[in-house]
C-alpha cells in the first residue's frame, strides 16, 4: 500500500513535470542575439545614428574586406593604385600584388628587351572570376567592395536620419549627418568612377539595380552628390550643432595635425577639391617622353579640354588653403579601421626592404631632384632588394623618417604617427592649381605653386619659379612634383594614366628615361617601359554574374 | 506460479531431491557472475546465482541444468553424481545477443532492431597513448571514417559517419554519455579506462529519435558500473614515446644551387664567403647562373648539386624541431556492488609532452562516481558524476588552447607558428642565438627565405597556460511501476570553464626584430608584447523523461499470438548557454612583474570577422521536443517501429513552429520458422532490415536574428552592416535516409575449432539533405556579400559491412578477426539560385567551390599537361604540332626542352575528392593461454587525396627535398632547379607570376594508406604464478601508427588542415602537424 502511493506521487511528478516543460518553454525559445545590435533596437536615438554613421563609412567602406593583405581599403586596394604607378613592387603572390604592377616590357639602356609574359591586363582579366575572388585573387573585387559597403551604410542612414528625435536644433543636426552621407556617397562614385569601366547607381537601402551606367555618369553622380553636400552644408544654421555631431562622426582619434572637425567654410572647400580632382584625373593630359602635346590614340577617356583646365583652376581655386582641416586617418594600438603596421601602403613600404611587403620603386625615387630632404630624410640605401627586372631597388623607406624638422615623412610603423590623407589635401590642391594654370599658360603661376607645394612639404628645393622654364619643363617639374607628393592617397595610378604613361607605346602611351636596376646590380636611366595597363578597370565578376547588366557594358572594350 | 507449485507440490515431482551448489564465473576473467538464470531444463524450477555468484539449487537425479545470462553463451550441463558444479560462462560473440539502447531509445537485443546500431566493448578499445576515446575509435565503426588529423596533444579526430550531409555545421555527431547528451565537455576530454561500452548510430533512419539534432549520428557512451560481487580494484600505469610521423620522408634539399668558390662556399658575386651577420641573416647569396634574385631559380643551368660542406651548413629544421615527445597515463578504479546498490569509481591521469621542441604538455586528470541503489523495489536511482580537469601549457603558436570560439570544444590548438620555418632557407641554425643571446625571429637572405620563421624564437617570447574544468553530472531516476508501465527521468548538467593566458614578452631588445620590424604577437601591433585572457564556459543542460508501455498478448492478455508491444513516450529538454570573455593587455614592461596590470592600455578582444563576434559573446540555445515510438515485436519472427518526434527550437524560424521528423523501420527473421532444423542450426541467426528516417541539423546559433555589426573605433562605439546577413525564416536541414540491412550468424563448422560462428553485418543506405544551410554570396553593390540561406541540396550514400570471425578457438589457443568496411559518396545536387558556392581552404590559390553535381570538397585546380595533343576545353590544341619537337614528356607530365619548365593548363578543372572511396580495418586478436594476448589493427584508407600545400610552399624558394632530385630532360640529367620551380611558378605562357602557388594537379596527391594503428602484446603474470590477492597483472606493450604503407610524399596521409569535422575543406596538408608514432609501455593490475 505504501508503495502504492508513491508510485502515485511518482507519477503525478512526472506527468506534471512533462507537461509544466513544455507549456514553460515556448516563449524561451525566442533567445534573440544578446551580442548584437539591431536597427529597431538601436539605431534609433542621435547616438545610435552616429555609431551606424561613423561605422558605415570607417568599417565597412575603409576597413572591411582587405584583410588578405595588410588590413584596409588604403593597403589593398590603395596598394594597387601604387603598384600600377610604379611606386611600389611586391613579390609576394598575395592578390596578384606581384603581378599586375609588373610592364609589358621593358627596354634597357643597351637596347636588350625584357618582356613579361604574363601581362597585366591578361593577369587582371584571368583571375576577374569570383572562385578567384574567394582565393584572394580578384584584384578588381575590393574598391568595389569597399566604396559599395560604403555608399549602402550611407544610404541605409539617410533612410533614418529623419525619423530620430535630435535634441538641440534638429533641423542642423540632421543637415549634417546627411551632408556626412552626400560626402561619403560622393567620395564612393568618384572612387568607382575613376577605376571602374562602368558601375551602379543605388541611392536607396537595400534596392537593386542592374542598369550599369559608364564611368563618366558615375562620376556625374559623384558630382551631384558632392554638391549637394555644399549646398546641405550652407544650409546649416547652427554652427555648434553642426561642430557637435561632426566632432562625433570623425573619429576623435583623427583629430589632430591636419585631421580635425572642419568648418563649414573649410569642408565645402575639401568639395571644391575633391570636385576638381574627379574632373583631373579622369581626363587624358598626355605628357610623354617630355612631349606635353603627346595624345592616345585608343582610350576609355577622352582629353582634357581649355574648358575642363579652367573648371580645375576655378574649383581648385575655391579648394582646400592650407591650414584647413582635411579628412585623414590614424592607426591606433587598437579598434583602428587600419593598422600602424599594415593599414596603409606606406607602412607596407616601410622598413627594411628585403622583409617589407612592398619595396619603393627605383622609378618613384627617380623624380626627387638632387639635395630634396624629403629624400635624404625618408630613404636609406641600407639593403638593395634583388630581385627581377622591375622589382629590384637599391631603396628603404626610413621607418619615421630620418628625423629631420619640418621635413615630411613618408611611412612609419608607430601607432599614431602617419597621417593617411583620405580625400583631398592642400599640397594636392595645390597641385591641381599649378597643373590647371601651367595647361592654361600660366607657367609662372603654376611653377610658384609648385614651390610653394615643396616648401610646405620640407623639400627645401630652389625655387622653380622664376627660371625660365618652358612648358615642358614646367610640366617636368609638376609631374615629378606630384609623384613624390601625392604618393600613398589613391592618386598615383590616375596619374600616370592621364599623364598616358599606362597606356601602350603603340598607343603613344610608354614611359621614358627611366632608372631601372637589375639584379645584378646594373643600373640603367634611360629604359622605356611599356606598362600598357588596363584603363578602366572591368567590373568585378562577384558583381557582373549575380547581377548581371541590363544597361552599360562590364568589360571594358577598349582593351 | 511456478514458484508456487514448486513448494505446494514438490514430492509430486521428484521421488530423490537432492541439492546442488556450485559457483558461476565469467570465463573471460573469472570474476563471479551474479543474476545468472539456472533452470532445471524442461521444468519452471529455478534460482538465481548471488552477488558472489554462488547458488544452491534443488534438482532431480537426473536430466539437465540450464545457465543463461545476457551476453553469455549458455550452457547445458547434464547432472550426474556430483554435488558441486561450478560453470565458468563464455561471453557470446554473436551480436544478436548483444544489447543496445542508442537509436531505439529502450534497451534491445541486436536481434530485435530494424535499425543498423554498431558497438563496441571496452576490452577491444585499443590503450590509445593519447587515452581519448575518439582515437580509440578509429577504425572501430564500421561506415565511420574517423580520422586524426593533427598530431598536436589534446587535438580531436575528424569524424564522418555516413556521409556529408551539411555544410556549415560540419559533421560532427550528437556526443552522449550513458543517455544524455554531452554539449560542454569535448569526447577526448573524457576518461578512456571508464567506458564500458560504446554505441554508434550513424544516420537518420537510425537516429531519427533525436529528431533536430540526430542527422550526423550520435556516439553514445556508456561508463563503467559497479558490478554485484567482492570489489574490485583496478590499476594501470604506462609510458609512451612518441615522435612525428614522417612517412613521406620531407625534408630540405641537402644540395644546392647557389654560386659558390673553388672551395664550395657560398659566396656573394663579388668571390665574399657569406657569413651570418649580426641579426642572424645572411646577405649577398646568388644563384651559380641568374644572379641575386628569386626567380633565377627558373635559370634553367642552375642544378642543385652542391652540398652544403663548407662556410654554410645544412641543417635538418625538421629533427630541431620535432623531438620525442612522451605520454604518462595512470589510472585507478574501485568498483563493487550489493543486492541493491553499485559503485564505480575511478581516477586518471594522463600527461602528454608535445613533441615540438618538448614545449609544454598536456596534462588532464579525470574522477569519476557511477552510484547506483534500488530505493525500493522497482525504484532505481543513478548518479553518475565526471569531473575533468586539463592543464595545457603549449605554447600559442606551438600547439597552445585559446583563441576565439576555442572554448566551443572541438577546435585544433593554435599550431602556426610551428612550421614557420617552412620556408627557413636550410643553411640557417634555427637554434643559433645572435650575440646578444637572443633567437632570430626572421632568418632571411635577401631574396630566400623571406617568409622565414623561427620557433625557437617564438618559445623564447611567447608563453601559454590554459585550465579547463569539466563537469558531467547525471541523474537518472527509473521506476517500474509493473510489468506494464515503466517511468524513467534522467536530468544532466554539463559544464565546463576554461581560462587560457597567452603571454608575448617585449622582444623590443632583440636586434632581429629591431632590424626587421618582427614580433610574434596576437593583438599587438608593434613588439612590445601583450598579455591575452580568454575565458570561456558552457553550461548545458538535459532532462528526459521517458515512459514505456510494454504489452505482451500471450502473457498479459492470454491471447495466442506472438506479439509484444513497446511505447515510448519522451519529453526532451536542453538547455545551452556558451559565453566567452576575451581581454587583452597591450605594451608589456622589460622586467617583471609580467601581469596585466603592468601593460600599458588594456581592452576587450575587437570584432573577428571569421567568429563573427567580439570578446564579449554569449550564445543561448534552448530546444526541446517529444518522441512517440511505438514498437511491436512478433516473437522470434520480427517486428516493427514507427514513430516521430517533434522538436522545437530557439534556433528555427519563427521559433514556436515545431518541426516534426517520422521513422518507420521493420525487420523479419525467416529462418526463425525453421527452427531446430538443419539449417537453424548452420545459420542460427539470419535478419534482414530496413528502416526510413528523417533528422535534422539546427541552424547555429543567431541564424535567424539579422542584426548589425558593433565594434570599438578608438574609444567610441560604432555600428556596422553585416558583410553577411541573416536570415529570420531558416529552415532545419532535414536528412531524409533509408537504410537496409542484414545481420546473421553462421555456424557451418560446428564443433570444430576453425571459424566456427562467423558474424556478420552490411547495411547499405542512401540519404538525402534538403534546406541546407549556407551563406549564398549576394552582389556586393547592395552592400553585403552574402545572404544566409537555406541553399543546397545534397546526396549521398553508401555500404558498411563488419565481419567477425573467431578464425581459431581452443582452450589454449584463441584467434579472433574483424574487419570492418565502409564506403560513402556525398555530394552537392543543387545550390538555390544556381550560382557556385566560392569557399576559401588553403589548396593553393584555387578557391573551392559548391556548385550542383559536383562531390563536397572537390579541389579544382590546373592540370600539369599530360600528353603534347592536351587540349583546351575548347578543343584547341596547347602545342600545335609544328610545335612538339620542343616538348617532351618528363614523369607524365609535359616539359619544355628548352627551360626545364613543365607545362601546366590555364584552366582549371575539379582535380579530385579528397574523401576516400572507402575505408576499412582489420583487426586481429590471438590469446595463447590465458597468459598472452596480441592485437594487431590495420587500417586501410583508399583513394582520399591530399592537396599538399606544404610542399608547394617549400617550392617556392626551391627548398624542398625534391630539388635535390636528378631528372632526365633533353638527354640532360640533373636536378634542375627551373624543372621543380616552374611547378610553383608556371601555368601556360608564363614562367612566372600568374602561376605563382596556383592549385595544381603536381601537388595533389593520392593519399592512400595502410596503416599499422595499433600493435600490443601483452602478458599476464597473475595467470603465471599465482600471486596472493592479485587477479590481474599485465604487462602491455603497444606500438601506434608504427607502420604506414602510403605513397603520399608529406608527413602523414591521415592529417587535413581544415577546421575540426569541416564538412567541405577536408583535402589540405597545410603545415599541419602529423600524428605520432608512439612506444608504449604498460601494467595493468587487478585486485
Amino acid at each position: 500500500m505504501k508503495i502504492r502511493n508513491k508510485n502515485i506521487f511518482i507519477q503525478t511528478v512526472f506527468t506534471a513535470s512533462l507537461v509544466l516543460a513544455n507549456l514553460g518553454c515556448k516563449d524561451k525559445l525566442d533567445v534573440g542575439n544578446p551580442n548584437a545590435p539591431t536597427i529597431g533596437a538601436n539605431v534609433n536615438t542621435e547616438t545610435g545614428l552616429i555609431s551606424l554613421a561613423q561605422g558605415g563609412v570607417y568599417i565597412n567602406g575603409f576597413a572591411n574586406g582587405d584583410d588578405w593583405l595588410g588590413n584596409s581599403y588604403f593597403s589593398l586596394p590603395w596598394g594597387y593604385n601604387e603598384l600600377l604607378a610604379d611606386n611600389v613592387a611586391a613579390d609576394a603572390s598575395n592578390n596578384q600584388v606581384a603581378t599586375i604592377g609588373v610592364p609589358d616590357y621593358v627596354i634597357f639602356d643597351d637596347g636588350v628587351k625584357e618582356t613579361n609574359k604574363a601581362p597585366s591586363i591578361s593577369i587582371l582579366r584571368t583571375y576577374n572570376t569570383r572562385a578567384a575572388t574567394g582565393a584572394g585573387n580578384n584584384a578588381t573585387y575590393y574598391q568595389w567592395l569597399n566604396m559599395y559597403a560604403m555608399n549602402n551604410a550611407c544610404n541605409t542612414v539617410l533612410s533614418l536620419v529623419d525619423n530620430i528625435p535630435f535634441s538641440g536644433d534638429a533641423a542642423s543636426k540632421i543637415a549634417t549627418v546627411k551632408a556626412w552621407c552626400y560626402w561619403w556617397k560622393a567620395y564612393a562614385y568618384g572612387s568607382i568612377g575613376s577605376m571602374y569601366y562602368s558601375g551602379l547607381i543605388l541611392d536607396e537601402a537595400g534596392a537593386k539595380n542592374s542598369n550599369y551606367v559608364l564611368h563618366d555618369a558615375i562620376l556625374a553622380k559623384s558630382n551631384e552628390y558632392y554638391n549637394m553636400a555644399a549646398s546641405t552644408i550652407s544650409g546649416i544654421s547652427s554652427e555648434s550643432d553642426y561642430e557637435a555631431i561632426l566632432g562625433r562622426l570623425i573619429p576623435e582619434f583623427t583629430q589632430l595635425g591636419n585631421g580635425g572637425v572642419p568648418t563649414k567654410d573649410m569642408w565645402i572647400r575639401n568639395i571644391n577639391t575633391m570636385l576638381a580632382r574627379n574632373l583631373l584625373v579622369n581626363k587624358l593630359s598626355p605628357f610623354i617622353n617630355g612631349n606635353p602635346a603627346a595624345t592616345i590614340t585608343k582610350s576609355t577617356t577622352s582629353a582634357m579640354t581649355a574648358a575642363d583646365w579652367t573648371s580645375v583652376l576655378s574649383l581648385s581655386s575655391k579648394g582646400i588653403q592650407k591650414g584647413d582641416v582635411v579628412f585623414t586617418g590614424r592607426s591606433t594600438s587598437n579598434n583602428y579601421f587600419f593598422s600602424a603596421t599594415g593599414g596603409t601602403a606606406a607602412s607596407l613600404t616601410t622598413g627594411v626592404n628585403t622583409s617589407s611587403t612592398f619595396k619603393i620603386s627605383e622609378r618613384f625615387v627617380q623624380n626627387f631632384k638632387a639635395g630634396d630632404k624629403r629624400f635624404t630624410n625618408n630613404f636609406s640605401t641600407a639593403t638593395t632588394y634583388k630581385n627581377n627586372y622591375i622589382f629590384t631597388t637599391r631603396y628603404n623607406i626610413i621607418d619615421g623618417g630620418a628625423g629631420a624638422a619640418g621635413v615630411y615623412v613618408y611611412g612609419s610603423k608607430t601607432v599614431g604617427a602617419y597621417e593617411l590623407y583620405i580625400a583631398g589635401s592642400y599640397e594636392e590642391n595645390l597641385l591641381m592649381m599649378a597643373e590647371a594654370n601651367i595647361r592654361l599658360g600660366n607657367l609662372e603661376a603654376g611653377l610658384a605653386q609648385i614651390d610653394l607645394a615643396r616648401t610646405y612639404l620640407g623639400a627645401g628645393l630652389a625655387p622653380v619659379a622664376g627660371t625660365g622654364l618652358t612648358l615642358a619643363g614646367a610640366m617636368t617639374e609638376l609631374v615629378k612634383e606630384r609623384r613624390v607628393a601625392l604618393i600613398y592617397r589613391g592618386l598615383s595610378f590616375y596619374d600616370n594614366r592621364r599623364w598616358g604613361r599606362t597606356y601602350d607605346i603603340t598607343n603613344g602611351g610608354g614611359s621614358y628615361a627611366n632608372t631601372v636596376v637589375t639584379s645584378a646590380g646594373v643600373i640603367h636611366k634611360n629604359a622605356t617601359i611599356n606598362y600598357n595597363f588596363l584603363d578602366y578597370w572591368d567590373v568585378p565578376a562577384d558583381e557582373s554574374e549575380l547581377n548581371p547588366s541590363t544597361g552599360a557594358a562590364t568589360k571594358n572594350p577598349n582593351f | 506460479m511456478g514458484i508456487l507449485c514448486v513448494c505446494s507440490c514438490p514430492a509430486m515431482l521428484w521421488a530423490q531431491d537432492r541439492q546442488v551448489t556450485g559457483i558461476v564465473t565469467s570465463a573471460d576473467d573469472e570474476s563471479p557472475l551474479p543474476g545468472v538464470n539456472i533452470l532445471v531444463s524442461g521444468s519452471s524450477v529455478g534460482t538465481t546465482t548471488s552477488i558472489d555468484g554462488t547458488y544452491r539449487i534443488s534438482v532431480p537425479e537426473k536430466g539437465k541444468l540450464i545457465f543463461s545470462f545476457v551476453g553469455m553463451i549458455s550452457q547445458q550441463i547434464q547432472l550426474g553424481n556430483a554435488n558441486v558444479i561450478d560453470v565458468k560462462l563464455e561471453s557470446d560473440a554473436r551480436i544478436l545477443s548483444e544489447v543496445v539502447v542508442t537509436g531505439s531509445g529502450v534497451a534491445t537485443t541486436k536481434a530485435k532492431l530494424g535499425i543498423a546500431v554498431e558497438s563496441i566493448s571496452a576490452k577491444n578499445l585499443p590503450q590509445a597513448p593519447t587515452a581519448s576515446i575518439d582515437q580509440a575509435l578509429i577504425g572501430k565503426i564500421p561506415g565511420a571514417q574517423i580520422s586524426s588529423v593533427s598530431g598536436n596533444p589534446g587535438d580531436p579526430v575528424n569524424i564522418v559517419l555516413r556521409g556529408i550531409n551539411t555544410v556549415q555545421g560540419g559533421t560532427k555527431p550528437l556526443i552522449m554519455v550513458d543517455g544524455i547528451q554531452i554539449a560542454s565537455t569535448d569526447i577526448n576530454a573524457l576518461d578512456l579506462s571508464n567506458v564500458d561500452r560504446i554505441e554508434v548510430v550513424q544516420g537518420a533512419a537510425s537516429a531519427s529519435i533525436y529528431g533536430a539534432q540526430g542527422a550526423n549520428g550520435v556516439i553514445q557512451i556508456f561508463t563503467k558500473k559497479g558490478k554485484k560481487g567482492a570489489i574490485s580494484v583496478n590499476y594501470s600505469t604506462s609510458y609512451s614515446a612518441n615522435t612525428f610521423l614522417n612517412t613521406g620522408n620531407v625534408h630540405k634539399a641537402k644540395l644546392h644551387p647557389y654560386l659558390t668558390d673553388a672551395n664550395n662556399n657560398i659566396v656573394d658575386s663579388k668571390g665574399n664567403i657569406l657569413d651570418y651577420n649580426e641579426v642572424g641573416s645572411i646577405e649577398g647569396i646568388s644563384y651559380t647562373y641568374g644572379g641575386a634574385a628569386r626567380l633565377a631559380l627558373l635559370n634553367s643551368q642552375n642544378v642543385a648539386d652542391k652540398p652544403y660542406n663548407a662556410n654554410l651548413k645544412y641543417y635538418d629544421h625538421f629533427k630541431q624541431v620535432f623531438k620525442t615527445g612522451s605520454t604518462f597515463n595512470n589510472s585507478l578504479s574501485i568498483s563493487g556492488g550489493s543486492d541493491k546498490s553499485d559503485f564505480s569509481i575511478a581516477a586518471a591521469n594522463n600527461h602528454t609532452v608535445s613533441p615540438v621542441m618538448k614545449n609544454g604538455s598536456v596534462d588532464r586528470s579525470n574522477l569519476s562516481a557511477n552510484l547506483g541503489v534500488e530505493l525500493f523495489k522497482g525504484f532505481k536511482i543513478r548518479s553518475n558524476t565526471q569531473l575533468v580537469y586539463t592543464k595545457n601549457d603549449l605554447v600559442p603558436g606551438l600547439g597552445g588552447a585559446g583563441g576565439y570560439d576555442y572554448g566551443k570544444g572541438n577546435s585544433l590548438g593554435s599550431n602556426g607558428g610551428v612550421f614557420s620555418f617552412l620556408n627557413t632557407s636550410p643553411f640557417f641554425d634555427l637554434t643559433r642565438k645572435m650575440a646578444d643571446g637572443n633567437y632570430p625571429g626572421y632568418q632571411t637572405a635577401d631574396f630566400l627565405s623571406i617568409n622565414a620563421g623561427n620557433p625557437y624564437y617564438r618559445q623564447q617570447y611567447a608563453s601559454g597556460i590554459d585550465h579547463k574544468i569539466d563537469v558531467i553530472q547525471n541523474f537518472n531516476a527509473n521506476y517500474t511501476v509493473n510489468k506494464f508501465l515503466e517511468l524513467d527521468a534522467k536530468y544532466g548538467v554539463n559544464y565546463r570553464t576554461e581560462n587560457a593566458r597567452w603571454t608575448y614578452k617585449n622582444q623590443s631588445q632583440n636586434l632581429n626584430s629591431i632590424y626587421y620590424d618582427n614580433f610574434v604577437s596576437n593583438f599587438a601591433p608593434d613588439f612590445n608584447g601583450e598579455i591575452n585572457d580568454w575565458q570561456y564556459s558552457t553550461t548545458f543542460q538535459n532532462f528526459l523523461a521517458t515512459a514505456y508501455i510494454r504489452t505482451d498478448f500471450e502473457k498479459d492478455f492470454n491471447i495466442k499470438l506472438p506479439i509484444q508491444t513497446s511505447t515510448q513516450i519522451s519529453f526532451d529538454y536542453r538547455n545551452k548557454m556558451y559565453k566567452e570573455y576575451d581581454t587583452y593587455g597591450l605594451g608589456l614592461s622589460l622586467s617583471p612583474p609580467i601581469n596585466i596590470s603592468s601593460t600599458s592600455t588594456q581592452g576587450v578582444a575587437s570584432y573577428n570577422s571569421t567568429v563573427g563576434h567580439n570578446g564579449d559573446y554569449k550564445e543561448p540555445f534552448v530546444t526541446y521536443g517529444y518522441l512517440i515510438n511505438q514498437k511491436i515485436d512478433f516473437g522470434d519472427y520480427g517486428g516493427i517501429t514507427a514513430g516521430f518526434r517533434s522538436d522545437w527550437s530557439s534556433a528555427f524560424g519563427g521559433g514556436a513552429k515545431p518541426f516534426t521528423f517520422p521513422h518507420f523501420d521493420g525487420h523479419i527473421l525467416p529462418l526463425a520458422l525453421l527452427k531446430n532444423s538443419v539449417i537453424d542450426n548452420i545459420i542460427p541467426y539470419f535478419k534482414l532490415r530496413a528502416a526510413y528516417g528523417e533528422a535534422g541539423i539546427q541552424p547555429a546559433a543567431f541564424d535567424r536574428y539579422p542584426v548589425l555589426g558593433q565594434q570599438n573605433l578608438g574609444d567610441a562605439l560604432v555600428y556596422t552592416i553585416p558583410t553577411a546577413t541573416k536570415n529570420a525564416d531558416l529552415q532545419v536541414e532535414v536528412s531524409k535516409e533509408t537504410e537496409i540491412g542484414t545481420d546473421f550468424t553462421i555456424s557451418a563448422n560446428g564443433s570444430s575449432p576453425w571459424l566456427n560462428s562467423i558474424n556478420g553485418s552490411f547495411t547499405y543506405w542512401k540519404r538525402k539533405s534538403a534546406n541546407v544551410i549556407y551563406t549564398v554570396s549576394v552582389a556586393p553593390s547592395n552592400g553585403s556579400t552574402g545572404q544566409l540561406t537555406n541553399a543546397i541540396d545534397m546526396s549521398s550514400n553508401g555500404v558498411q559491412f563488419s565481419l567477425t570471425l573467431p578464425v581459431y578457438n581452443s582452450k589454449n589457443f584463441k584467434w579472433e578477426f574483424t574487419t570492418n568496411f565502409g564506403h560513402q559518396i556525398s555530394k552537392i545536387d543543387a545550390v538555390a539560385g544556381g550560382a557556385d558556392i566560392i569557399l576559401t581552404s588553403n589548396a593553393g590559390s584555387t578557391s573551392l567551390v559548391l556548385t550542383g553535381g559536383q562531390q563536397i570538397g572537390q579541389i579544382y585546380g590546373y592540370k600539369a599537361l599530360s600528353s603534347l595533343d592536351f587540349t583546351r576545353k575548347n578543343g584547341v590544341r596547347y602545342i600545335d604540332e609544328a610545335s612538339v619537337g620542343n616538348y617532351e614528356m618528363v614523369d607524365g607530365r609535359v616539359v619544355r626542352k628548352s627551360d626545364y619548365q613543365i607545362q601546366f593548363t590555364d584552366e582549371t578543372y575539379a582535380l579530385a575528392n579528397p574523401n576516400p572511396k572507402f575505408n576499412a580495418s582489420f583487426i586481429n586478436s590471438f590469446t595463447i593461454k590465458d597468459f598472452l594476448s596480441v592485437g594487431f589493427q590495420f587500417d586501410w584508407v583508399y583513394k582520399s587525396h591530399l592537396y599538399n600545400q606544404t610542399k608547394e610552399w617549400m617550392y617556392r624558394d626551391g627548398i624542398h627535398g625534391d630539388f635535390e632530385k636528378p631528372v632526365t630532360i633533353n638527354g640532360k640529367t640533373g636536378a634542375f632547379s627551373s624543372y621543380y620551380g616552374s611547378a610553383y611558378y608556371a601555368l601556360w605562357g608564363s614562367p612566372s607570376g600568374a602561376g605563382n602557388n596556383a592549385t595544381k594537379d603536381y601537388f595533389l596527391e593520392d593519399a592512400s594508406f595502410m596503416r599499422l594503428r595499433n600493435v600490443s602484446v601483452g602478458f599476464d603474470l597473475a595467470k603465471l604464478v599465482k600471486i596472493p590477492r592479485i587477479s590481474k597483472c599485465q604487462l602491455v606493450f603497444t606500438g601506434r601508427n608504427i607502420l604506414t604503407f602510403t605513397n603520399y610524399t608529406g608527413y602523414d596521409p591521415e592529417i587535413s588542415s581544415g577546421s575540426v569535422n569541416s564538412s567541405f575543406d577536408r583535402g589540405v596538408d597545410h603545415s599541419t602537424l602529423p600524428n605520432t608514432k608512439s612506444y608504449q609501455v604498460g601494467l595493468n593490475i587487478g585486485f
